[in-house]
């Protein structure tokens, strides 16, 4: 079922970047790698709300499925996240000529990807009690959650050279944006599902192996 | 052109890389299994 999930979100991938190449290309060229920088944008923040989720769920119930999705999440969150600083780098020296500017969203999206990396390297260093570190890393997650809306906002409220929101001229470029969103929407499922019963398995065999 | 293609190639190989790491985590994980399996039934 996994499987076929991330097949299936690999195919959704490849026939949107086909479609958007091809039928609904956008001018200038370079302009087209908005077909893999916004899907990526918006899963890394969906991410990341998942992580906040597990990490209330966590700190509510100590249930430790929930501190395993946080961490699942946030390490196929901190992934989308690299994508979207990556491709963003990569728009602003084609369209406005520099690798990187201090705007308000380009600020917040790097200060995002600091944060989730200080979260993962947090998640394997805390010494102490795993219940208490997975708490720290609970709560830390929550305040690094408040960076998410701002990332969000910020190109809306704060005169910003990255643009707010866009438009389409034809119905291709929009298949092609949303077959780009359904299969990386997937590909993350399919990630966080996978990464979650892969750290379950491994923690049931450590236990296992210390009775 | 160029950093169309820069672009993409970020864009998989990031995906790649983080798939193949979970696959390689999965196999070690499988491996460590079946070794436990072979040492309980040695023992038996």
């Amino acid at each position: 079922m996994r499987r076929l999930l991330l097949a299936l979100a690999i195919l959704l991938l490849i026939v949107s970047t086909w479609i958007g190449l091809t039928q609904g290309q956008i001018d200038p060229l370079q302009r087209n790698i908005l077909y893999v920088h916004v899907p990526n944008s918006v899963c890394a923040l969906l991410c990341f709300v998942v992580v906040l989720v597990a990490s209330v769920g966590y700190l509510a119930t100590a249930g430790q499925t929930w501190d395993l999705v946080a961490t699942a999440a946030a390490e196929a969150g901190f992934v989308f996240a690299t994508i979207l600083n990556a491709t963003g780098m990569i728009f602003s020296r084609a369209e406005w000529n520099v690798w990187w500017t201090p705007s308000p969203r380009l600020v917040t999206s790097a200060i995002l990807w600091f944060l989730y990396a200080v979260y993962l390297i947090l998640q394997v260093s805390l010494p102490g009690a795993q219940r208490r570190a997975a708490r720290l890393c609970a709560v830390f997650c929550i305040i690094a959650f408040l960076d998410v809306p701002l990332v969000y906002l910020s190109a809306r409220f704060i005169p910003d050279i990255h643009r707010p929101n866009f438009s389409f001229d034809s119905a291709w470029q929009t298949a092609a944006l949303m077959l780009g969103m359904t299969g990386t929407a997937l590909l993350a499922g399919g990630l966080i599902w996978l990464r979650t019963s892969l750290l379950r398995d491994s923690l049931r065999l450590e236990q296992e192996l210390l009775r | 052109m160029f950093y169309l293609m820069l672009g993409f190639c970020v864009v998989w190989v990031c995906h790649f890389a983080y798939l193949t790491v979970i696959d390689r985590q999965a196999r070690q994980l499988r491996r460590r299994l079946d070794a436990r399996v072979n040492a309980a039934s040695d023992r038996a």
